[in-house]
């Protein structure tokens, strides 16, 4: 076995003025910024710049393995970083309200006008000794000119790799990295496989050879090799699948390759449906959708985005019932509950067995049943008389907890109960409770952990003992398919129609 | 390391509200008469950057005792220490206007001090106007990196080195890597322990032989007891090392000494870019020290001083762009303009007055000073006393543009003149007029001696023909026979009038009274016959408005 060095002298890439740093997934590019951090003067302090709040949370927690001082640098996304400066200099007049979706893209360009005073220059250069971006393929030529404007008078090292540049269908043009870094001094980070180390070396040494055959541009040809933990699970494009037999050959994958660190990764691509229209696949409906087909036990965590537009819109949903009801509005109010619920991800054939929502009723049940059929008529009797958050979630809680009732996305109702926590002590709307909520996640990070269902765009940066691609036929292209295998440390399991994989870049 | 560009007060001690900008001046003299608030401002400025954190308040610091409206003082800083400008720190907060050209020695923040009825004080760094983020508390230890220093003569205390003095800033500085004063304080300590001998405690010793033998009978036993010195807490502290010159602590040293060794200390601080507050500069030093050391600080060239002064000698020294007055319950400083530099100068007193007489020239000012001295003869009081100043103009039209200026900086001025060259002066006067200055002026194209010869009681008027050498030593004030002849004679009121006027055209063709004995021997003569001045006459009318504005009921 290859011992890799304990530290990698990173003398020449810190000296230089415009430094890019080209890594592959899993090739040590977290413990590469710790070690630059580490082996930077004492008494300096740095900017280290990312895009994810789970690149927050892993970098955060390498400095504190690796001992780095806290005074050695600080550590935010680069939106994060934008928005507290627009916010700190300008005030949240100079944005659109957060909702917006065009709130992140204003503060970044904010951020750049900001960066063109003597003032903000001087405060920059003062604050820090150089700039550190991570995953800088991930950025939007937008942010690139803000960070190159940033660092106008300070060293810029880079970090990134051209193959894991995935993006959304929304956002806007990456950076180039045959373009757009005419200044600077490659460097390259390929002998180190970290990720693969202690767990498998020779899935590591797979995956890269995967990589350079997507750098060739060549098709990737999936074989199982079961030395390396490498699994292909083919199945037939022309079965049911809605059918039983491959729902069930689809569990037994799910069961057989179970882990306590799972990540089940669907694919982001568009579909034509039998209409026509051009759909948007393995968002968060079919996410949840696939989980309710895989997951008998509900162990599986739904991975979303932290601002999915789910949160705002069902806090809002709920702000505009209670203001409704208090209103003395003439709305169906047994019916928008359901409507509420529905929004909330539970299962609607349980829910159709408690609410009548065409008549605006409760349905009131019988035997076993009949004792949280009054309870429920009781809970919602008190919120008819209150009318206040309290009382609503009193009521939700309970039907939620009903022993029929599943939900498939509980990250979402919890978050919503917090807000009510915080909604009912601060005197404040669901969604500004909300948005509060947000913030504060925004700035502290979460970690995605356990068994999760997401997309490679969620889950980038992160590593989980056993990956399980879902479709891995349906990547459009080449980089997103190497950003979903690069996740796996001991195991990856490929469910696919297709051994020959041909992307369209 | 810092410098004040701006000071906002509310409701702080006799301080209603006053705002003002020293903009880059580095040197500044406050002036103002007693209780005026110049000790405030400096207590302001101590208390809103001062290093310590448990400033006890009370309700009197409140203006007019009245918690309701707390204190405020609002300092806008700019030559920051790079520490506090960190994007984590202040850097966020700074006020600069982002479209202009800037260095980091201009990057500013407002730091602000309140102290609300529970009497608890906040320091915070107030967060750019229009900004989403909230004031954020300075911490003492930040604070203490603005490095100001108020020098009083109540703290002995600057002389030895606890955390706070500014010695102990000088020598951290100064010392040789990892040496720090706390060092040489344990080290200090270690020895004395150790030189303590066991000979000089062993008469201590001596009783405790039947000491031993009680407790053994009670059941204690002990092994070896012996009388030893036992540090407590630490006996020197910072307080209790101190600076020494002759072998005597510097706090026994005289005042003046003590002043000039604490301002040395402080100039070798703010080479490092500090504030240094010196109350009453002048206290214990003589005029020679005072006005060296104004030139020393007025060369200022890193860090700030302010002042306080009561001293004619900082006046004189000081430079125009130096001068702050601060009048009682204005909302701000007046500025001292360079056109007074001539009046500043020669009057230097005018600049600590209540109210200003300016003067034309020599002949009014001995004129006025002669109505002093009578007011001291007949009524046992005098201008001083009510705060009055007399200033000589020195002729020109500059009574009336110092009237105007020492107005503009609060104080009360008039102007005593006469009014010979009406034409000239008229576009002057007039200015006057408007910035409702008070003018005691003679009827148009009279000189005061003119006045005085045409409204003089006639058969007086020998009083100063024929005046005596010891009253005016004048040699040349020899009236023709011609003239004085006719003097005292009854004569048509037409007559009378011809020779008033040859009189006052020989006297100022003589340029007789042109100084101030002359000045001084007319007032003392008119003052003589002051019952006797027609009511009429403008001599009369003038005199006793002069004297109603001076606040005198004769």
């Amino acid at each position: 076995m290859v011992r890799l060095p304990d530290i990698i002298d990173w003398k020449q890439y810190l000296e230089c003025y415009r430094g890019l740093l080209i890594a592959p997934a899993g090739h040590g590019k977290t413990t590469a910024i710790a070690d630059c951090l580490l082996q930077c003067p004492d008494q300096s302090c740095h900017l280290v710049l990312t895009h994810t709040h789970a690149g927050i949370a892993s970098l955060r927690s390498k400095f504190h393995q690796k001992c780095v001082p806290h005074d050695r640098y600080q550590l935010e996304t680069i939106t994060g970083f934008a928005q507290r400066l627009v916010l700190s200099i300008l005030g949240s007049s100079s944005l659109p309200t957060e909702d917006d979706a065009t709130y992140f893209d204003s503060a970044i360009n904010k951020c750049y006008e900001l960066m063109q005073s003597d003032v903000i220059q001087l405060i920059i250069k003062n604050s820090y000794n150089s700039i550190f971006v991570d995953e800088y393929q991930d950025c939007t030529i937008d942010q690139h000119n803000m960070i190159m404007s940033l660092s106008d008078k300070l060293p810029l090292h880079l970090l990134g790799d051209p193959l894991q540049g995935i993006f959304s269908f929304e956002s806007k043009r990456l950076v180039d990295f045959d373009k757009d870094f005419f200044f600077f001094q490659r460097f390259y980070l390929l002998n180190y496989p970290w990720r693969w180390d202690k767990n498998n070396i020779a899935l590591g040494k797979l995956i890269l050879q995967l990589r350079k055959s997507i750098e060739a541009k060549l098709p990737v040809i999936l074989k199982t090799n079961n030395a390396t933990n490498f699994i292909i699970e083919q199945y037939d494009p022309n079965c049911n699948q809605y059918g039983p037999e491959y729902l069930r050959w689809l569990r037994n994958i799910f069961r057989k390759y179970d882990s306590e660190s799972l990540l089940v990764i669907y694919p982001s691509y568009r579909e034509r449906n039998t209409h026509g229209q051009s759909l948007l696949r393995g968002d968060l409906s079919d996410r949840i959708k696939l989980k309710s087909l895989i997951d008998y036990t509900n162990t599986f965590n739904i991975v979303d985005a932290i601002d999915s537009s789910e949160y705002y819109s069902c806090a809002k949903q709920i702000d505009k019932y209670l203001l409704n009801c208090r209103e003395g509005k003439k709305i169906k109010r047994i019916a928008r509950l359901y409507d509420i619920l529905e929004n909330l991800h539970t299962n609607i054939s349980s829910l159709n067995k408690w609410i009548c929502k065409n008549e605006n009723r409760f349905i009131p049940r019988t035997k076993e049943n009949a004792q949280a059929s009054i309870q429920i008529i009781a809970l919602y009797d008190e919120f008819e008389h209150s009318m206040n958050i309290n009382s609503l979630i009193r009521l939700i809680d309970y039907i939620f907890n009903l022993k029929d009732m599943k939900c498939h996305y509980k990250g979402l109702y919890y978050e919503l109960r917090h807000a009510a926590n915080i909604a009912a002590t601060e005197s404040i709307s669901l969604f500004e409770a909300m948005r509060m909520i947000k913030n504060r996640t925004r700035h502290i990070g979460r970690k995605i952990e356990g068994r999760c269902i997401g997309t490679t765009l969620l889950t980038k940066g992160l590593e989980f003992d056993t990956v399980i691609i879902y479709n891995a036929h349906k990547f459009e292209d080449s980089k997103n398919f190497y950003v979903a295998i690069s996740r796996a440390c001991r195991r990856l399991v490929i469910i696919t129609c297709s051994s020959k994989l041909e992307f369209k870049d | 390391m810092s410098h004040i560009n701006n000071i906002l007060i509310r409701n702080f001690r006799g301080i209603k509200y006053l705002s003002q900008n020293f903009g880059e001046e580095k040197f500044i003299v406050l002036i103002g008469r007693g209780d005026s608030g110049k000790s405030t401002i400096l207590s302001a400025i101590n208390l809103a950057l001062s290093p310590s954190w448990n400033i006890v308040f009370s309700d009197l610091d409140f203006y007019m005792q009245d918690t309701i409206n707390p204190i405020e003082i609002e300092i806008t800083l700019t030559h920051l220490p790079s520490e506090l400008l960190r994007e984590s720190k202040f850097g966020l907060y700074v006020i600069n206007d982002l479209s202009e050209e800037c260095n980091a020695s201009q990057l500013s923040v407002v730091l602000k001090l309140i102290v609300d009825e529970t009497l608890e004080p906040h320091w915070v760094i107030k967060a750019r106007p229009g900004s989403d983020i909230d004031d954020k508390t300075i911490s003492a230890q930040d604070r203490g990196l603005l490095a100001v220093n108020y020098i009083t003569d109540y703290t002995d205390n600057q002389f030895s080195y606890n955390r706070q003095s500014p010695l102990y800033a000088l020598t951290k500085y100064s010392l040789p890597e990892g040496a720090t004063i706390e060092r040489i304080k344990s080290q200090i300590i270690r020895s004395m322990t150790s030189s303590i001998s066991e000979q000089q405690l062993e008469q201590l010793n001596i009783p405790f032989v039947g000491l031993k033998t009680t407790a053994e009978k009670l059941g204690l036993k002990l092994t070896d007891i012996y009388a030893q010195v036992d540090i407590k807490e630490n006996p020197y502290t910072g307080n209790s090392i101190a600076l020494h010159d002759q072998n005597l602590p510097f706090r026994l040293h005289g005042k003046g000494t003590k002043r000039l060794m604490s301002i040395a200390i402080q100039t070798g601080l703010t080479k490092q870019g500090g504030i240094v507050l010196i109350d009453e500069l002048e206290q214990g030093l003589e005029p020679d020290r005072i006005i060296t050391l104004v030139r020393i600080l007025k060369d200022t060239t890193e860090g700030q001083v302010f002042i306080t002064t009561h001293s004619l000698n900082v006046v004189l020294e000081a430079e125009w762009h130096n001068l702050f007055v601060i009048n009682k319950g204005v909302s701000t400083l007046s500025l001292v303009s360079q056109d007074l530099d001539d009046c500043r100068r020669s009057n230097p007193q005018a600049f600590f007055a209540k109210k200003v007489i300016c003067c034309e020239g020599k002949t009014e000012q001995g004129f006025i000073r002669a109505l002093d001295s009578w007011l001291f003869q007949h009524y046992n009081s005098n201008f001083s006393a009510k705060g009055i100043v007399i200033v000589n103009a020195g002729g020109g039209n500059k009574m009336y543009t110092y009237a105007e200026k020492l107005s503009a900086l609060g104080y009360d001025a008039c102007v005593f003149a006469d009014d010979d060259k009406y034409i000239e002066l008229k576009e002057s006067k007039e200015l006057a007029i408007s910035a409702n200055i008070p003018l005691f002026l003679c009827q148009e194209g009279n000189c005061l001696e003119a006045q005085i010869f045409l409204d003089f009681p006639w058969n007086s008027l020998t009083m100063i023909t024929t005046c005596k050498q010891e009253n005016f030593i004048n040699n040349s004030i020899n009236f023709s026979d011609k003239e004085t002849n006719n003097l005292g004679m009854r004569l048509s009121l037409e007559d009378e009038k011809s020779i008033r006027n040859q009189l006052a055209n020989f006297a100022s063709d003589k340029r007789i009274f042109k100084d101030i004995p002359g000045g001084e021997f007319l007032g003392k003569v008119v003052m003589e016959v002051y019952s006797d001045l027609s009511e009429e006459c403008t001599l009369k009318k003038n005199i006793k408005n002069l004297l109603t504005w001076c606040d005198f009921q004769i």
